[in-house]
């Protein structure tokens, strides 16, 4: 309890230190009073006795000091004599402490924005209870293999969603589409996230037969129904089938997707082998009971997944299920961002690092100036640590203030940053500035303030020119040169490396853009149509309702062809079949070949400009009735039959019997992403819409326009319902602004690191400028020395170049080291760009030297210019 | 820094603390005291005295009081508390073995 009670003291000292100090003084007079009596009555005379108490009292303001140390209040007093003179000085130098606090301002709040986002898309729980008992269930995607696990692990609780499809609901006018996941029944159980309104789904809700239900989202429960109370009940139609809504989830839930309105129980049906055994359509994972370790779910995982293997209605290939396994909830749902997460704090953390080096500098070049202050200082009496302590303080302050205004800053770069993200980064929407975060830019502040404090105050204790010098100094002292050598070679070394990060993702970038998708992207629009089944249950019905909007559209003034596909390009849906290839039998127990599959009607080479190598294209009177045929890419080509024709050969689904011909080849297109389609697709290929047996669930619209795409892409809704009321319309788009909606990840991430790394580079200039200017400034006198001695003005500039140049290329070669070593971490980032892509080794070197050589310039004209007599004079 | 000179470190608290034993005091009077017990031969400047009296308030062994002196003005009385009670028999035991052990090897050798 005494450190209680002697916290109390110093708190009331300090608090009431007005008060605390009278009694000081009170008591410290009363002294002088009593000796003095005390003399007087010994018989010495009033002023002599006066005289004499004084003189044995001693020094009054150094008893009150010392009082005040007892009392634990001198540090408090000191820090406030510091932070006073602190913010007369920054008041006084108003260029330096504009520069500081720009610079840290920058700095501090780029990086507590960075930190912001990637503290909460990496590191934050996730909202569901005890998030860190869940796992993700790797390569458990058939609905068999989910429902033998719910049925009979003993050690979690596993659960399953599909993807972010969507629904046809009824719009006010036209069906609309809704976004919706079809969940098992005890999702919102296994994820420990109750509704806020209602209830959700009861075991067995996802049998067949059961009433159809739905859970709403709190976004969509609040535009859709103007949060009206009464909602639990109501109905809500999904593709013409009444749901009952049986709840509303909170408005922070948004699994597996923020865009998600409605989620549906999936149906789980043993009868319905294709749906139950035969479609990849679960994202699984489990809850861990209490107690069981991931080891023991994941053995339990494998034995599991083992006797599925047998369930199977047929023989599944020995890779299935090879990658099963649990990982953490949240490493598996941030693996696609952590890469470019950490990538961007990295970048921030080095325009942070320079921005300290600059400062740093900065508190030098003033300690510099001050010398002659610190050398009266010390020769009255302070102490170096003292001294020290003095410049720390004047640096935290420049920190506080500079922290200050840089967490202010960071509110607006986070909505800068959210908006420039790529939307689909996860839980974006969660992120904003809160306590913790301002905890970290204090943090932040402070320790920065710490580090660019403590250099100029080690300097200023170590360094001999503090000391009241006997003479004037000519040249500098070792110890300071080799200083300023290091902060412009750290800073260079990470202007450099960031200089590389920013231009492999810059080049990376542009070697995605420009990829050739392979079809035109100029003057097409494409949209998506969901049509109700009145009209298209049909394939002859969806071949007529099309033939039906195609005729509407081609009517339209500057129509140039319009086609029908069943799935739009660089959807990033997948669209692979599994295939049997004639000539090409597999071995037993080997997988059949995956091929990406598109359904076309005959004008889409032309509509989009796919040029036909080999072969004819499909025609009308490829329907029904004829001879099934099918078109191949170029690559299915030639990796299948090199140096061959392929035309002729037969490929055949391998769930039907009937071989399909390949009637011709045409050249690769981008369909999946413009990274090309995923490494498990061995080729792509085209069928006709009309020899399809059922009807694709989608069918996508490509139109293309002599001119005026924007005028169509606003009239597309009205022409299509004029010929169809019962059809919705979605995904309107130019297929320029889909193109670049593809590479919007890599494009923000590349302006995004470039846009630092200019902010480094310029950082970078004004602290090697600081660096060099101070350098001739304090060694004008060696360079009138040297000027007086014979030296040529050029000399004395080649030897402020000569030092730069050193410097420059010392940090460059180390920033490349790291570099180098570095990029491993971003390879996952690049398309197309090797890791040591030459160009983006080359180039920052080189923009480095530029920008430092320029400015080195200007001091070192001023260099040159000494007049020696003026120099040696002042000093 | 301008401690009694003739004061072993720490001996001031002990004295202070010895001398606060017997009667509530003021700074002066302990000072005083300080003189007279010691012959004054311990007379240092007695500004040094406060220092040391507002550490040990700060420990909290004794406890300063403003009262009202014979002269009418108020004056700072300070008193010795149970744990400054504490801290004095301590410390003496501590001073005992000390001095013993010392004066042990100055006869010794």
């Amino acid at each position: 309890m005494r450190w209680l009670q002697q916290l109390l003291m110093t708190l009331r000292a300090v608090a009431r230190r007005p008060q605390v100090e009278r009694e000081m003084e009170a008591e410290l007079s009363a002294h002088l009073d009593a000796e003095t009596q005390e003399l007087i009555a010994r018989g010495v005379a009033p002023a002599e006795a006066r005289r004499q108490a004084a003189a044995t009292m001693g020094h009054v303001e150094l008893i009150k000091e010392e009082c005040r140390d007892s009392r634990g209040t001198a540090a408090w007093e000191h820090l406030k004599k510091d932070a006073a003179f602190g913010v007369r000085l920054l008041l006084k130098n108003r260029t330096f402490s504009g520069m500081a606090l720009v610079t840290m301002a920058l700095a501090i709040g780029s990086t507590t924005a960075v930190f912001s986002i990637v503290d909460g898309v990496l590191f934050r729980p996730l909202p569901f209870a005890a998030p860190d008992r869940l796992y993700h269930a790797a390569d458990v995607a058939v609905r068999g293999h989910v429902d033998a696990l719910r049925a009979n692990s003993r050690l979690a609780d596993y659960a399953a969603n599909s993807g972010v499809g969507a629904f046809n609901t009824r719009g006010r006018d036209w069906p609309e589409r809704v976004k919706g996941v079809q969940v098992t029944a005890n999702f919102f159980r296994v994820l420990g996230v109750g509704p806020l309104l209602g209830h959700g789904f009861a075991d067995g809700d996802d049998r067949p037969g059961r009433p159809h239900t739905a859970v709403i989202s709190y976004s969509y429960w609040q535009q859709q129904y103007g949060g009206r109370p009464d909602i639990v009940g109501q109905h809500l139609t999904l593709n013409e089938v009444p749901f009952e809504i049986l709840g509303v989830m909170p408005r922070e839930f948004g699994y597996p997707s923020a865009e998600a309105a409605v989620w549906t129980p999936m149906v789980f049906d043993p009868r319905n082998v294709g749906d139950y055994w035969g479609v990849n359509s679960c994202s699984t994972f489990a809850r861990l009971r209490d107690g069981v370790t991931p080891a023991a779910a994941r053995q339990e995982l494998r034995v599991w997944t083992d006797r599925v293997r047998g369930m199977f209605p047929w023989r599944m290939p020995d890779a299935w299920a090879s990658e099963v396994g649990l990982d953490g909830m949240r490493d598996h749902l941030i693996a696609g961002v952590r890469a470019r997460s950490l990538l961007l704090l990295g970048a921030v953390a080095l325009v942070l690092l320079i921005a300290i080096v600059n400062v740093a500098n900065l508190m030098i070049g003033q300690t510099a100036a001050r010398s002659e202050e610190f050398a009266m200082r010390i020769s009255l009496g302070a102490s170096p640590g003292r001294l020290a302590r003095q410049l720390l303080t004047e640096s935290l302050l420049l920190a506080v203030i500079g922290g200050a205004i840089g967490t202010l800053l960071a509110f607006g770069q986070l909505d800068l940053l959210k908006h420039w993200l790529p939307a689909d980064t996860p839980r974006l929407g969660e992120i904003s500035i809160d306590g913790s975060i301002l905890g970290f830019a204090a943090a932040l502040s402070l320790g920065s303030g710490l580090i660019f404090g403590l250099l100029p105050a080690w300097r200023a204790r170590s360094q001999s020119s503090m000391v009241p010098a006997a003479g004037r100094r000519s040249t500098l002292s070792r110890l300071g040169l080799r200083t300023d050598a290091a902060l412009v070679t750290a800073e260079t070394a990470f202007a450099t490396m960031l200089l590389v990060g920013a231009g492999l993702l810059l080049h990376s970038f542009l070697a995605m853009v420009n990829v050739q998708p392979g079809y035109r992207v100029d003057s097409v629009v494409t949209a998506q149509i969901n049509s109700e089944r009145a009209v298209s249950s049909s394939l002859p019905k969806t071949l007529a309702l099309y033939a039906a909007m195609r005729e509407k559209l081609m009517s339209y003034p500057g129509m140039t062809n319009v086609a029908a596909m069943s799935q739009l390009p660089l959807s990033n849906e997948i669209a692979a079949l599994t295939f049997a290839i004639e000539d090409q039998p597999r071995p037993p127990g080997a997988p059949a070949f995956v091929l990406w599959s598109t359904l076309v009607t005959p004008e889409h080479l032309d509509t989009l400009g796919i040029r036909l190598l080999r072969g004819r294209a499909f025609t009308d009177g490829d329907g029904h009735g004829s001879a099934p045929v099918v078109l191949i890419s170029r690559a299915t080509a030639n990796r299948f039959w090199p140096g061959a024709d392929a035309v002729g050969r037969r490929i055949r689904p391998v769930w039907q019997d009937e071989w399909r011909t390949i009637v011709g080849v045409v050249d690769d297109v981008q369909a999946y992403s413009v990274k090309g389609p995923p490494d498990w697709v061995d080729g792509q290929i085209y069928m006709p819409l009309a020899q399809n047996f059922g009807v694709p669930e989608n069918l996508a619209l490509v139109a293309r326009l002599g001119a005026g795409a924007s005028a169509f892409e606003q009239s597309l809704p009205r022409l299509i319902h004029e010929v169809c009321p019962a059809c919705a319309v979605s995904k309107i788009a130019q297929m320029q602004t889909v193109v670049s909606g593809a590479v919007a990840a890599p494009r923000s991430l590349a302006w995004l690191v470039g846009g630092f790394a200019l902010i480094a580079l310029a950082l970078a200039a004004a602290g090697i400028y600081g660096v060099v200017s101070h350098g001739v400034l304090r060694r004008r006198r060696e360079f009138g020395v040297r000027l007086a001695l014979g030296a040529s003005p050029g000399s004395v500039a080649w030897l402020v170049v000569a030092a730069s140049l050193r410097q420059l290329a010392a940090g460059a070669v180390l920033g490349l080291m790291a570099s180098w070593v570095l990029t491993r971490f971003v390879r996952s980032l690049l398309f197309d760009v090797g890791g040591h892509d030459p160009i983006s080794f080359s180039l920052p070197p080189m923009v480095l030297a530029l920008v430092g050589l320029l400015a080195s310039l200007l001091p070192m004209v001023r260099a040159a210019k000494i007049d020696p007599a003026r120099s040696l004079r002042e000093g | 820094m301008s401690r009694p000179q003739a004061l072993v470190q720490g001996t001031l608290f002990l004295l202070i603390l010895k001398i606060l034993d017997l009667e509530p005091r003021t700074g002066w009077a302990i000072s005083q005291r300080l003189r007279q017990m010691s012959n004054e031969t311990l007379q240092a400047s007695h500004g040094s005295l406060y220092p040391a009296l507002h550490k040990l308030e700060h420990e909290g062994w004794i406890k300063g009081q403003w009262q009202e002196a014979p002269s009418g003005r108020p004056t700072k009385v300070y008193s010795l508390t149970r744990s400054g009670r504490r801290q004095l028999e301590l410390e003496m035991t501590n001073w005992a073995k000390l001095s013993s052990a010392i004066n042990g090897i100055l006869e010794s050798a």
